[in-house]
């Protein structure tokens, strides 16, 4: 996590010059370069032939993840990991491109290193997806408000590799629209027990150490008690909120998986005890706080490994501090396959998995197997205390009625959040949450 | 244009593809190069009339787009590879809506150096560089296409055993030496391939199809376990040739029902 926050290039807009924002940006990045209209071009990769052709692009990823380099492919870069000897460390990645000169080097992780600051121009409030697919998965009236895109994290499974494709780092410098925006519907329905997360097409909290969009936030939720604001993040950047007073409507919420899964698929996120722990900080504050088990994945162990992440969160907090708890399996559309598999390789377990087409398009594991998996999860949960809240997301009505044995709109502890509620005007539907 | 002797024309274009030129009509060339009928020993010629490059460019696209409305990808990809410093293909490509990337580059490269087999099955099927991208991923191409040295699949399935074939390639390269020892007949390939890349599903298929053999056959209907995307269950197929047979087959369900339920486990759950 120590580079999270380090970047290879910073672009700032000239238009959000003289913003907070960007005389943060200023004062912590001073080699930024402004732009007005376009952000200049990724520069593609320079890299020596030779080592190219002799370890591959996948190789050379491989060797950047283990070293946390950024900003991958200038020669002087290559030749420092010449010298090392990581890459006789390195297991052999069977069977991936790497010396067809054809296949550049990984273009997301170039465009992940790069920040852009600029004011976005669109609608910053959405639907959750689920709202788009209310014919084939019951819809929890989740709305998400994107102050960005892009992720400077890596998960094998995250389907910005195909929503977004090669991406840099962005994030909005005008937070007040986004503010009139949300303002707009407080107005109307304020009263209201509206959910809205921002943690869509970026980790919430990722950046918020340089942005503290999250103290803006809080203080606006504030004022509108009834509804829920939800910072959903894999990182354990939360000490930058914690002072700020709000109305207990605030969830600091975790995508979590075993320890093994963590390190496997989610590179240059914390770790699964650092995001607890982060967790524990928050409760301490006052913030209630939420997991989300998605997407859980399947590998021969998977018991144990959900056993054990079920252990580390029920022996650290309990039901009533933890305001909900979520489950999904892994899903992603089929044209990201062979981006996921030319980035991480045969050996990234999602790569292994046998997954089918589903009724909403994307690829699946067998419906079966998903119902066996989250009611192992629930049964673990509920053994500890049959307080814990746990909802599926994204699923199909039959995966809730074999796993659950009921629909979510007949159970109690949940059945609020999938109470439809009215939209002020027509509003943007988005891909998927993270 | 003007009438032009073989003798006075380069064929480098000409590929094992059959494209479909009337014999009877002499073929095209531009600048004497051909671009069709390469079986022809006349030849109508066109030359550039201007000095425009642009202008030529267009004229040439034009000329093309005449002879090739739809051009399959494979032939794209040998006039990529083969074509005269000369000629104009960035353009062909962008009046064909057709954005030539570096993926479609190394996609061509890997097509112009496939087996004939491959390239005129590509041809034939009208192999869109979509379904071929699992290629790119392999280190070396060539060991796929010296495991299929004959590749005369439908195309949906020619897709699917590409697909298949480079995941296993990808998990390990051997599982090809084995290959030819996995099926004896050509239409078991696909079933052994897919079998390879899903061995849990697989197993769970096999387990109840070897259950369901158990219960007593009906006459009535006909029972598959089948995998549906990502449910599985049963089919079960009647025919009905009069409203009263109708009571018959709701007799058949219900026993079907109660043999279903006796079996031990259940179909519906992997354990
Ligand atoms: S899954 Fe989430 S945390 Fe991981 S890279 Fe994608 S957006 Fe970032």
């Amino acid at each position: 996590m120590e580079d999270q926050l380090k970047f290879s290039e910073v672009f700032i807009d000239k238009k959000s010059l003289g913003t907070e924002l960007a005389d943060r940006m200023i004062r912590q990045y001073p080699n930024y370069q402004v732009f007005t209209e376009n952000v200049p071009p990724a520069v593609r990769p320079v890299h020596s032939e030779k080592t190219y052709e002799v370890l591959g692009a996948n190789k050379l990823n491989e060797v950047a993840r283990t070293n946390q380099i950024t900003g991958l492919y200038s020669a002087d870069k290559i030749s420092q990991i010449n010298e090392t000897d990581q890459i006789d460390k390195l297991d052999e990645v069977s069977g991936i491109t790497g010396t067809n000169r054809f296949n550049p080097p990984d273009e997301f992780i170039q465009r992940k290193s790069r920040l852009v600051v600029r004011p976005f121009q669109g609608q910053f409030f959405k639907r959750c997806p689920g709202a788009s697919q209310k014919k084939a998965l019951p819809c929890c009236n989740y709305y998400v408000l994107n102050l960005g895109s892009g992720c400077p994290f890596d998960c094998s499974y995250c389907y910005l590799q195909s929503y977004l494709g090669p991406s840099d780092t962005t994030i909005y410098s005008n937070l007040d629209s986004a503010i009139d925006e949300l303002q707009e519907m407080a107005d109307q329905f304020g009263h209201l027990p509206y959910r809205i997360g921002t943690g869509e097409i970026i980790d919430s909290l990722a950046l918020d150490p340089l942005t503290l969009f999250s103290r803006n936030l809080i203080s606006f939720f504030k004022k509108y008690p009834a509804w829920t604001l939800e910072f959903k993040t894999k990182s354990d950047r939360v000490v930058q909120f914690l002072d700020c007073e709000h109305s207990n409507n605030v969830v600091v919420s975790w995508s979590i998986n075993p320890p093994s899964i963590v390190d496997s698929e989610e590179h240059g996120t914390a770790s699964l005890s650092q995001r607890l722990k982060a967790a524990q900080k928050c409760v301490q504050a006052g913030f209630p706080v939420a997991f989300h088990i998605d997407p859980m994945i399947y590998t021969a162990d998977w018991k144990e490994n959900y056993s054990e992440l079920v252990q580390m969160v029920t022996s650290i907090f309990s039901p009533s501090q933890v305001s909900v708890i979520s489950l999904g399996a892994l899903r992603f559309q089929p044209e990201q396959k062979w981006t996921m598999k030319k980035r991480f390789g045969a050996k990234s377990i999602v790569n292994q998995s046998e997954m089918w087409p589903s009724t909403s398009g994307k690829l699946r594991y067998d419906q079966d197997l998903r119902s066996q998996m989250f009611q192992f999860v629930i049964e673990q949960f509920k053994n500890q205390s049959p307080d814990w809240k746990i909802f599926l997301c994204m699923e199909t009505p039959e995966v809730w009625l074999s796993t659950t044995g009921s629909f979510p709109s007949q159970n109690d502890q949940i059945k609020n959040l999938f109470r439809p509620l009215p939209e002020s005007r027509p509003i943007a539907q988005t891909l998927e949450t993270t | 244009m003007k009438l032009i002797p073989e003798s006075q024309c380069d064929k480098s274009l000409a590929s094992s593809l059959k494209t479909f030129w009337p014999k009877q009509v002499p073929g095209v060339s531009i600048n004497g190069l051909v671009l069709i009928g390469f079986e022809q020993e006349l030849f109508f010629d066109h030359q550039s009339s201007t000095q425009d490059i642009e202008l030529a460019a267009q004229e040439i696209s034009e000329l093309y787009q005449s002879l090739y409305p739809q051009p399959t990808f494979v032939e794209l990809a040998i006039l990529a590879k083969k074509r005269k410093p000369w000629f104009p293909f960035e353009r062909i490509c962008s009046d064909f809506h057709f954005n030539w990337t570096p993926t479609e580059q190394a996609l061509s490269e890997i097509l112009v150096s496939a087996p004939q087999t491959f390239q005129n099955w590509c041809f034939e099927r009208k192999v869109f560089q979509g379904d071929l991208k699992p290629l790119l991923l392999l280190k070396d191409p060539q060991i796929f296409f010296s495991a299929f040295s004959d590749f005369s699949f439908s195309k949906s399935d020619g897709c699917q055993v590409i697909e298949l074939s480079v995941d296993l390639i990808l998990r390990d390269e051997k599982f090809l030496v084995h290959l030819k020892s996995l099926f004896e007949k050509p239409s078991d390939l696909l079933p052994a391939l897919r079998k390879l890349k899903n061995p849990l599903s697989a197993k769970q298929d096999e387990i109840w199809d070897q259950k369901l053999s158990l219960i007593p056959n009906s006459s009535l209907q006909k029972i598959r376990w089948l995998r549906q995307g990502d449910q599985k269950g049963l089919e079960i197929r009647f025919f009905v040739s009069h409203p009263k047979d109708l009571s018959k087959h709701r007799q058949a369900l219900q026993e079907l029902e109660t043999s279903l339920l006796d079996l031990k486990g259940t179909p519906w759950k992997i354990n």
